[in-house]
């Protein structure tokens, strides 16, 4: 029998290292990309020399200036990751199909059957590092690990060292699992670290060696899951997604908001993005999530920092309309009466196919300019009856228009005056299903 | 009163790009594919702008910015004092140089 070989890439310091790639004056130097370019915008990638300097991901800009008033602080540029992401993937997918992309920056192979052993795939892991530095950018580099289950690849992958292949086998797993704290595993932070230590649980040795039956009878499910990942035995194998589980927008607001129009203006921007997104992959959602941060005027004042909520819909949402109108309401609703908030986010969840649902009334009239229809959008919309009005025309009408002359040509009135710094292109730490695909990289 | 940390340096980042976003001429080589299933490569020789020829030392890293259905491809190059974007249009052939980064 084969032995089961899974891979786990990880790029170093990524979304630096692609900024670094960018322009050579930047490399060697600490270098911060940076999510807003204000006092308390957030240092989401730093590189190796500015991390030497303690200079940590997901520091402060007035922090990470304190520290060192040198670094280099560059703002974030989601286009370039994504074609770096791209190429990446492209390496990959011509190793095997079974592929989980992760995140932005990490990926899972499922190599089982094309290598006879852990160490034969370790001499495949030099190679993808070869063709990413050769045929993407010299500056990017990796860390690889490679193990039988996807939990231990991961492992392995994020306790390598920068650059390098760890091969993680029943034979060496004790030597380098065994005196890792808990917090090293992937699931495991400090909340649970607190309620396994209260076990006489300190290491992942010792997570290792502790009864299975007794992880089970007090955390669950959970439990055989902590227990079997150290273990060695296989959970959750490779994933392979192919349509994304949610879609979310997100923004901390550029303007301090005196009234709710400016709110109200960026909540319609991230509808429109999310339903844009949304309608060119012919999904349609069924959940919807709103939250909000309130800025510390208003925190003090009612005792809380934000809020938020889930809602499952009556029925499907496509439109931006519909959208707006869902979170609008359940922000004015959970919004205390007086504050403004300075961060908006939503989710459209439990995403699926456009249905046959919505056509109950309508047909499908016969193609007169033998055109097809791109989308269930468009079929609705061709398929209207006649004299009836149709709630998804216009945003069909607009994204046409968006998508010919360009993204935010033609715009709804409610997000007027709102400029580039509000609701700009960002990316996605998580799930990344399709980040190279052109539909969805649009707008995301 | 001591001013806080943050305040006591310039609020502006030292690597903020230039934005430029001014039309430029651009002098490029089309590189065949070296092997099947490889694309022809665009490469930027040198640019004129503002009346001036500036040589491309290197091509760091070419990325596809979306605007629409339309991608623009962007050209990130440097010589030996600068760094600058390159941005070029498929829909109407055109060049821009995007942004200049100055050490």
């Amino acid at each position: 029998m084969m032995p089961r070989i899974i891979l786990h890439l990880d790029m170093n310091s990524y979304f630096a290292s692609v900024e670094q790639q960018a322009n050579p004056f930047l490399r060697g130097k600490p270098v911060g990309v940076v999510a807003t370019m204000t006092a308390n915008g957030c240092v989401i990638a730093s590189s190796i020399e500015a991390k030497a300097k303690g200079i940590k991901t997901g520091c402060r800009v007035r922090d990470a200036r304190a520290i060192d008033p040198h670094v280099i602080l560059v703002p974030n540029d989601a286009a370039k990751y994504r074609t770096v992401t791209s190429g990446i993937m492209r390496i990959l997918r011509s190793y095997t199909e079974e592929i989980e992309f992760y995140s932005i920056d990490e990926a899972f192979l499922d190599l089982t059957g094309f290598f006879a052993s852990l160490d034969e795939a370790a001499a495949i892991s030099e190679k993808i590092r070869r063709r990413i530095t050769g045929e993407v950018g010299e500056w990017l580099k990796c860390s690889i690990g490679i193990a039988p289950t996807r939990w231990l690849a991961k492992f392995a992958g994020d306790t390598a060292s920068k650059g390098t292949t760890l091969v993680l086998h029943h034979g060496n797993l004790t030597a380098h699992l065994d005196p890792r704290p808990l917090t090293d595993a992937w699931g495991i932070a400090h909340a649970l670290e607190r309620r396994l230590n209260r076990l006489n649980i300190y290491s992942l040795g010792d997570l290792r060696q502790y009864p299975v039956a007794n992880m089970m009878t007090i955390f669950g499910i959970l439990g055989y899951e902590l227990w079997a990942n150290v273990n060695g035995i296989e959970y959750a194998t490779v994933q392979p997604q192919r349509l994304p589980k949610s879609i979310g927008h997100s923004h901390v607001f550029a303007h301090k908001a005196t009234s709710l129009d400016y709110p109200k203006a960026v909540l319609a921007k991230l509808c429109e993005k999310a339903g844009r997104r949304l309608r060119a992959l012919d999904l349609e959602a069924h959940g919807l999530w709103l939250g909000y941060g309130l800025p510390d005027r208003f925190s003090h004042q009612y005792g809380r920092s934000g809020g938020g909520g889930a809602v499952t819909l009556p029925s499907p949402i496509i439109d931006t309309r519909d959208i707006f109108r869902v979170c609008w309401d359940m922000l004015m609703g959970d919004l205390p009466r007086g504050a403004l908030p300075n961060y908006l986010d939503i989710t459209l969840f439990r995403l699926q196919p456009c249905s046959d649902q919505l056509e109950l009334w309508s047909y499908l009239p016969p193609e007169k300019d033998g055109a097809t229809p791109r989308t269930r959008a468009e079929r609705l919309v061709r398929g209207w009856p006649r004299g009836k009005k149709d709630p998804l025309a216009l945003a069909v009408a607009l994204d046409a228009l968006n998508d010919k002359y360009g993204d935010f040509t033609v715009i709804r009135g409610s997000f007027w005056g709102l400029d580039d710094r509000d609701v700009p292109d960002r990316i996605g730490f998580r799930k990344t299903v399709g980040v190279d695909d052109t539909t969805l990289a649009a707008g995301s | 009163m001591p001013l806080p940390a943050y305040q006591r340096h310039s609020p502006l980042p030292a690597a903020t790009p230039v934005k430029i976003r001014e039309p430029i001429r651009v002098a490029v080589d089309f590189l065949p594919a070296s092997r099947q299933g490889q694309r022809t490569k665009v490469r930027p020789l040198a640019f004129v702008w503002s009346g001036k020829k500036y040589a491309v030392e290197r091509v760091n890293l070419v990325y596809k910015r979306r605007d629409g259905a339309r991608d623009l491809w962007c050209f990130a190059v440097s010589d030996a004092a600068n760094s600058y974007v390159l941005l070029y249009d498929p829909a109407d052939m055109r060049w821009t140089l995007e942004e200049v980064y100055t050490l």
